[in-house]
Parts: structure tokens; sequence; C-alpha cells
């Protein structure tokens, strides 16, 4: 869920801590007998009030005295740590510790450490990876290697965390590091068939890679085809592969590639039943039918919508049935362009209305 | 809920099961008749709005937004007048962010909570500003739509203000960041400022052409939209799409009936769909996703595509009797977030039709409320056209 970090619960950490063993409060800190406590402003009947502990009302008291103040000193940053350990999700106690770090031209490699750390023990929070982007650009002499590291190590313990995708983009554009992500995918890939995400990467990186021209030229989409026709033939019923094909073809539109045909008809004498080969089967039929392109010998459009309508009543009826309604829809829009037969509804399949 | 669905059985989900997830689940068979069922959600919410437990502490920055799923959910189950109104009123209203002479219009617009040490009093507030204080544009949505659900007149919002801090927060690309010390963008914050402009019937501050080229740059090869251009299609920025071209008025004409672009998006939401839905291919169904699918779909028209008892199955998989709400997966803890996502989904795809209010899906908020915001947009004509 986007909104995941909002509910984990508070995370528990070694900080900075002055006293040997426990915690000492802020307010009994003697380095910090110079700064009043600001605490917020409201009433006991205050909607949806929250029952902070002591240690977190105290680390916002000191810490709201200083942002109104906008103190830029060291302790001012030991405090920002101490409360983005408290509640990480905190984005203008992030603001402030970036205007500090700006303010005192703060230890960029330090800082690295310390986000890395806090990005793997809060790993769906949004704060945390903006600010790593934001110390990675200032970091002198970085080449954006250990923004893939670290992307990596995230994935590898949950491979589609979408934080760690955008944030592994994000660097694969700053730094130019296209060569070896096509690599990355394969492996992902190769580990998790129906790892969305990785699909999803190589499309990036193959539209991408070449700058403003798309880099889907007609040798990638060739060579692409084969690669995502083999895992397709090692593992048919997957959404993610099937979508990749199509991505390849949708400027040029499927039925320009004859392959695909010969493929899927292979595929279809053991794998009848696939929602995804008979669906896009019925895709290809229908680019045939929408651009009307030039049919094979003894196809007609009146055969060839037949054949569209006959896929998607099957899909409704046998291969896909939790999405009946949403085929039938399809089939009657297709019959309503293009003609052909429609099969024989079975009784209490209701054609949903189309508008 | 009928009697037929007292006795589902507990929903199982696509990945392998944890031994706590399953105790719970089958503990959850019984499901309660509708007036229990809404004493519990209620009670489930006024809770939400009293106090939250220290592990809810992460929260802090956000409560507008809480208080936002608690007053919603209970809005759809038509019980807010047992709020005290004027109360929360008045405490959105403190949370307003108001232009002075110590500060631009650029920072105005509502906070999610007063932790920064601001005053109660917005106008003492103003002049006395904080450094790091600036309006959220969630906060903004969730602030106005309180307002109306709530029956509020909006006339102590500061409509200028407001409109102008959301359009101070677009960006060259025609994105939206959060706030101006909370500078992440993506389809979220489009999605929050069309919904606020929406609400104050204004269009005119922010630069729509150059939104509907961004989120169009956000479709996918799969259909869905992604957080930003590149991003994998994702369930929630698919919502914030769709629901973002709709309110301003170009859905048809930047995503055409009968184009491609929209026929992919179609199939692409359809397929989310398990028993309950999902937010990316092989994503377990997750109860929030119900909105954020289900609402897409109802905001195209085509809420009859999917498998209405498989979803409704699920999501009351969800429901815990002993929480008083919805959680994210069946067997889970209940949470604010899933509790109103969940039944908003099944509003908004006009799925309990007879116990819930209806929700108007790109709006994110009750038709009982959207009426009321439309009163006031006639109001604000009238008097504008009477002088």
């Amino acid at each position: 869920c986007q909104s995941q970090h909002l509910i984990e619960p508070v995370a528990a950490a070694a900080m900075s801590a002055t006293a040997a063993g426990g915690w000492v409060l802020y307010r009994d800190r003697p380095d910090w007998a110079d700064v009043t406590p600001l605490k917020q402003d409201e009433s006991e009947r205050t909607v949806l009030r929250i029952a902070y502990t002591e240690k977190f009302s105290d680390v916002h008291d000191y810490l709201r005295a200083c942002m109104r103040a906008d103190e830029r000193s060291q302790r001012a940053l030991a405090l920002t740590a101490d409360a983005i350990e408290l509640n990480p999700a905190n984005y203008t106690t992030w603001s402030y510790r970036r205007a500090i770090l700006a303010s005192l031209d703060g230890d960029m490699e330090a800082e690295m450490k310390l986000v890395r750390g806090i990005i793997l023990r809060n790993q769906k929070n949004y704060q945390v990876w903006y600010h790593r982007r934001w110390v990675a650009t200032r970091l002198s002499g970085a080449d954006g290697t250990s923004e893939l590291e670290l992307t990596g190590e995230v994935l590898t313990e949950d491979s589609k965390n979408y934080h760690a995708w955008e944030h592994r983009q994000w660097a694969i554009r700053h730094f130019n590091l296209w060569e070896r992500e096509l690599a990355y995918t394969e492996l992902l890939i190769g580990t998790d068939v129906r790892n969305n995400s990785a699909w999803h990467q190589r499309h990036f990186v193959l539209a991408n890679r070449n700058g403003e021209a798309s880099g889907l030229t007609p040798d990638v989409v060739a060579a692409e085809t084969e690669f995502a026709l083999n895992w397709i033939g090692q593992c048919p019923n997957n959404e993610s592969a099937w979508s990749f094909l199509r991505g390849l073809h949708l400027d040029t539109g499927l039925a320009d590639c004859p392959r695909l045909l010969q493929f899927c008809r292979e595929l279809l004498a053991t794998e009848a039943g696939c929602p995804h080969l008979l669906a896009f089967l019925a895709d290809y039929r229908a680019d045939q039918l929408d651009r009307r392109c030039p049919l094979a010998e003894g196809e007609t459009r009146e055969s060839v919508a037949t054949e569209a309508l006959r896929l998607l009543h099957l899909l409704a009826t046998k291969a896909d049935r939790i999405r009946r309604r949403y085929w039938l829809f399809v089939a009657g829009d297709l019959h309503a362009r293009h003609g052909g037969q429609m099969p024989e509804l079975q009784e209490g399949l209701v054609q949903p209305e189309l508008d | 809920l009928t009697s037929q669905m007292s006795n589902i059985s507990a929903g199982d989900s696509s990945s392998s099961d944890d031994e706590g997830r399953s105790r719970r689940c089958r503990q959850q068979q019984q499901l309660p008749d509708m007036e229990k069922f809404s004493a519990q959600l209620t009670k489930y919410c006024r809770r939400v709005l009293t106090c939250l437990p220290s592990h809810c502490s992460g929260y802090d920055q956000n409560r507008l937004v809480f208080a936002w799923f608690a007053i919603s959910t209970m809005d759809m189950l038509d019980r807010t007048q047992e709020l005290n109104r004027q109360e929360i009123i008045d405490w959105v209203y403190s949370l307003q962010i108001l232009p002075s002479s110590g500060r631009p219009v650029a920072n105005c617009g509502f906070r999610g909570a007063p932790l920064l040490g601001s005053p109660a009093d917005p106008h003492l507030d103003a002049e006395n500003p904080l450094p790091y204080d600036a309006s959220h544009l969630t906060m903004v949505f969730a602030g106005l739509g309180i307002l109306l659900m709530l029956g509020d007149d909006l006339q102590r919002v500061d409509r200028d203000a407001v409109l102008s801090g959301v359009a101070a927060l677009q960006t060259p690309a025609g994105c939206f960041t959060a706030g101006k010390f909370a500078p992440e963008s993506d389809l979220r914050f489009v999605f929050s400022a069309c919904v606020s402009c929406y609400y104050l019937n204004d269009f005119t501050k922010i630069d729509v052409d150059r939104s509907v080229a961004f989120l169009l740059a956000c479709q996918t090869y799969e259909g869905g939209f992604g957080q930003r251009p590149g991003s994998e299609a994702h369930g929630g920025s698919t919502f914030c799409a769709i629901a973002s071209l709709k309110l301003l008025g170009r859905l048809d004409s930047a995503l055409p009936a009968d184009s491609r672009q929209r026929s992919r998006l179609l199939r692409w939401l359809c397929q989310r769909q398990h028993r309950g839905f999902h937010g990316r291919p092989y994503k377990d169904d997750d109860s929030c996703y119900t909105f954020w699918i289900g609402a897409s779909l109802a905001a195209l028209g085509r809420a009859n595509l999917i498998d209405r008892s498989a979803l409704v199955e699920f999501v009351f998989s969800c429901y815990s009797g002993m929480d008083g709400g919805f959680s994210k997966y069946p067997g889970d803890s209940a949470d604010p977030l899933h509790t109103y996502l969940a039944l908003a989904g099944l509003a908004a795809l006009r799925l309990e039709d007879e116990r819930l209010e209806p929700i108007r899906p790109e709006a994110n908020i009750t038709e009982r409320a959207h009426l009321h915001m439309l009163a006031l947009h006639r109001a604000a004509a009238a008097s504008a056209a009477s002088h």
C-alpha cells in the first residue's frame, strides 16, 4: 500500500544517549538548558489525539523549538536524527535536516551511511528515498553504483518494492547506468518469471536507453520478441511476459509480426486453456481487422472475426470466468465493429450493455 | 449485508499463508447483520477520532488524513450527525495556513497537524509564521473534504490563498510536489491538486494542459498508470490519473472512448481481479484496491464488468468484528485506511446501495457531500452574478 509506512510501529533503536546505558530526556540534558521546549498548541478535546510516549514528546518539543529558531548546528543535526528514528515519515524533519547539512557543509559520506541504515529499516518510506537522492547528487565522485547496490539489496528482500525500482530508474538516468540493467532484469526474471516489476524495468531500459529516440527499433523488437516467447514457452500462464510481448508491438501492431501468430497456434496444441494465450490470439485477430491487414489464403474478415469471437467466448465461459463480463463486453464490441458469428451464450450469462 | 453473506468462508490469498492469518481467518467467518456492522464500524471510527495509541505516532504529521478516513467511513454509514461536528470543523480550520506579510500565498493551504507548534488560532499563526510551516496538498484535499462532509459552508476558507498555494506546487513538467518542505512529486499530488480545485470549483490557477501531458506520460505499455513517467503501472496511481483527468474535464479527449489507450487501460483494470483486487500483476489481493481499481472502473462507467460476488466476498473476509474495521489482508488487524478504502470501493461500485451512501468515484466523496458542494458552487455563482 502506498501509505504502508504510516502504519509501521515506532522504530526502536539505540539513539544518541548521552549517559552510559539509558536514554536521557532532552529536558534533562545540560547542553540543552538554554532552549525552551515548544509544545503543540492543542486543547484536551482536540481531534484524533495520539498517546505519544514521553520520549517522543520530549524529542519533538525540542525539535519544534529548534525549527522555530531555525538553529543550524551540530546538536540540532543530532536532534533531527533522533526525531527521524522516532518518526521517519515526518517530511519536515527531513527538510530541516537538509537545511542544516547545507549550512554546515555536512559530511555526505556519513550521511549516505546513515540513510542506507534507515532505508533498510524503513523500506517503504517515501521521505527517506528522497533524502537518499538528495545526498547522492551532492556526494562528490559518486558514480551511482552504490545506488544500484542499495536497491539491489532491497529488491533481494522484496523484489517488487516500488520505491526501490523508482530510485533505481532515477540512478540509471542520472548516472547513465543503462549498460548492465538488461542483464539485471534477466537475472530477476530467471529467479521469478512472474516478477512484473522486472519485466517492466526491461521495457523501461529498452525504450529509454537511446535518449529521445525510442529504443524499440525493429532489431530490438525482433530480439526481445524471441526473449519473451522463450519465457512464455517455459511458463505460458504469465501475464507479465505476455504484456511485455504486447508492449514491444504497441506502435506497429501485433499483425505486423506473423511470427506471433505462428507461435501462438503451436502453443495452442498443449495450452488450449491458457487465458493469456487465448486473449493474445483474439487481440491478434482484432488487430488484423482494425487495421484492415491482408489476410491469409482461405481467410475472410468474417472468418477472422468469428474466430476472435470464439476465443473471447471461450475465455468468458471456461478459461477466465472471473472476467466473463469483461470478455463478453469485448466480444460485443468486436462484433459491432467487424461482424462475425457470435457463439450462443449459455443460460445465466448476460451480455453486458454497451453504451 | 444479507444473511447469505453471514456465513462466508474466509477469503484466501494467492500467497503462502501465515499461521496467525489462518487462525484469524477461521475466527472471522461469522459476519454480523447490518445494524451490528454499522455499530461496530462507528465505534471503531469514533475511537480513531478520539485517540490513537503510541504505536501510531508515525501518523503524527497526517492526522488530518486519518480523521478524513474515519469521518468518510461514517459519512457512508450516514452517521456523521453522531459526531461533534462543530468541534471537528473548528479543528480543521485551526489547521488552515493563512497568508500575511510574513507568509506568501505560495505556502498557504492546510497542514496535517499542528506539530510544528503553530498556534491554534490561524490569524495569530499568520502574524508569526514558523519557518518550516507550509501547506501539504493531501491535507488541502482532506481538510476541504471533511468540511464538505460535515456540511460546512467553506466561508472561513481563504479560497484565493488555498488555490494559489496549490498552483505554487505545480512543477514545470506538469506534476505537483506535495508541499514546499515535502519535495516528493508524483500522481498522488496531481490528484490532490485537482480534487482540491474541484471542491473549490476553480481550475484557473493551475496549468491544466501541462498536467494532462504529465498524466498521459505516466501510462505504461501495460495500460495502467505509474506514479511518474517510466514507473510501473500501479492501482493507486491509475486511480489518480483517471480521477484527475475526469475532474479536469479531459478524460474523453485525453483517452478517447474508442482509442487503444482506453481499451488497454480497461483491460489492465479488469485483469486486477483475482478474487478481490490487487495493484499490480502477481501481487496479493489487498482490500484498499477495492477503491483504487473499483473507483477507476466506476469513473470509466465500467463498474458492471467485474465479478461482484467474488469481490464482496473478499472484502468482507478482511473485516474484523473484533476490531470493528477492515484490514489489508484477511486475518490482519484493521486500520483506518483500509477500513475506508474497502467500503468506499464498494460504494463507488454501487454494490451496497441499500447500506452505504454511494461515492462519487473521481471526487472521492459521498454523493451527499458532493450535492452539498454543488449547492455551494451554485450559491457562489449566484452571489457573483448579483455583484
